[in-house]
């Protein structure tokens, strides 16, 4: 399975940038799954957990609003609460 | 002729400062490549929000917001000027105090009501001294300033701009270009005037694609939901920006005050050894001649 490549931006860090099979993001309006090759898109994040899936791991990290811009395969997070963005 | 032991103890305490300023010059390299790579971080996100309006802006989306626009009503405007918390920094904090008043005054003039906010020891006591009470302080921001502690003061700031308690907010702060140079100023950051990447040229073809459904970009849940929150977070940026550069002015301006405080002290150690060495030999041959003139005295 081809796979894309998240990027989560905060203003102090780039708190993550990996090739992962799958993300799940927290919209403003409710979850999204965002699988590789899709389509070019912008959303507002809402508050919620992003899970990203590669392979049998799954990881998930508890947002604050923000933005996602997806792109070729780029799925990029422009979060403002890195505080919040931990690991579980 | 300065007595010899006396200089010799002037020099050793030279010595000590002279060591002292130099270890002080290390920690502020230290703390300015951890504050410059803040910085860059920082910019990353920065250049990713503008990307997000310039495509806004592509699409067709009319950038407007409340918080871009002049307010009707003008009368109270907030000043907020950052220091450091330390001294020892050359005219870092000096410089920084000096445009703080003048452009307290000019507000004044404008303004009806004036707000004072000052972040840094340094500078809450500077105005202190002029008997200017500030009435917002802030200490808590050294070296490495944290978001979420400016994000707190900037969502204060954008609550009391659109509760209409709050018209004009300006920050005075020493901006940082190059290592070599940095230029302390004082800029307008409410109302937004325009936001970075809002002035990109409509594409029509987006503006098409946008209009009948099939964009280049799928806005979810809206373009204009996105252009709501893409205005407060390049405020909140711009006022963390801010409080970066400054941070990142401070340690290059405390690398260059310790600096040449540590040559200076090479250049009066260099002095006083040379005066030193000419007391010793002076005392010396001083004592010869007492000697030779005992000896005299005995043999005649």
């Amino acid at each position: 399975m081809s796979q894309l490549q998240v990027v989560i931006v905060t203003p102090e860090s780039t708190a993550l940038d990996k090739q992962v099979d799958s993300v799940v993001l927290p919209l403003f309006d409710g979850e999204k799954g965002i699988l590789a090759n899709h389509a070019p898109m912008i959303g507002r994040l809402g508050k919620g957990k992003l899970r990203i899936k590669d392979g049998g791991s799954e990881e998930s990290y508890q947002i604050d609003g923000g933005f996602v811009q997806v792109e070729s395969n780029v799925v990029s997070i422009l979060t403002g609460k890195s505080d919040a963005v931990t690991v579980e | 002729m300065a007595n010899a032991r006396a200089l010799d103890k002037r020099r050793k305490s030279i010595r000590n400062i002279k060591k002292i300023t130099r270890t002080m010059e290390l920690i502020a390299t230290a703390r300015f490549k951890k504050a410059m790579d803040r910085a860059t971080a920082a910019s990353d996100y920065t250049r990713r929000i503008t990307g997000v309006v310039a495509d806004l802006a592509r699409a067709g989306l009319e950038v407007s917001h409340p918080l871009l626009e002049a307010p009707e009503k003008s009368t109270d405007a907030t000043l907020l000027v950052l220091t450091g918390n330390r001294g020892l920094c050359g005219g870092y904090n000096g410089n920084a105090l000096r445009l703080g008043m003048k452009s307290r005054a000019a507000l004044l003039e404008e303004m009806k009501n004036l707000t004072l906010e000052v972040s840094g020891k340094r500078g809450i006591n500077g105005f202190k001294f002029r008997d200017i009470e500030a009435d917002e302080t802030f200490t808590q921001f050294d070296d490495q300033p944290e978001y979420a502690e400016i994000e707190k003061i900037a969502n204060r700031y954008l609550a009391a701009y659109e509760a209409g308690k709050l018209h004009r907010l300006d920050v005075t702060y020493t901006k940082f270009h190059t290592v070599a140079r940095q230029e302390i100023v004082t800029e307008t950051l409410l109302p937004l005037g325009k936001i970075e990447g809002a002035d990109t040229p409509v594409d029509p073809e987006a503006v098409a694609a946008r209009e009948s459904g099939e964009s280049l970009y799928e806005f979810v849940p809206s373009a204009e939901s996105i252009l709501e929150e893409v205005v407060p977070t390049s405020f909140r940026i711009k006022l963390f920006k801010c409080f970066l550069d400054a941070a990142v002015s401070e340690q290059v301006a405390r690398m260059i005050a310790m600096k040449s405080a540590t040559e200076a002290a090479n250049d009066m150690i260099k002095d006083l050894s040379r005066t030193y060495n000419r007391a010793r030999q002076s005392q010396i041959t001083g004592e010869i001649m007492e000697v030779i003139g005992g000896v005299e005295a005995l043999e005649g």
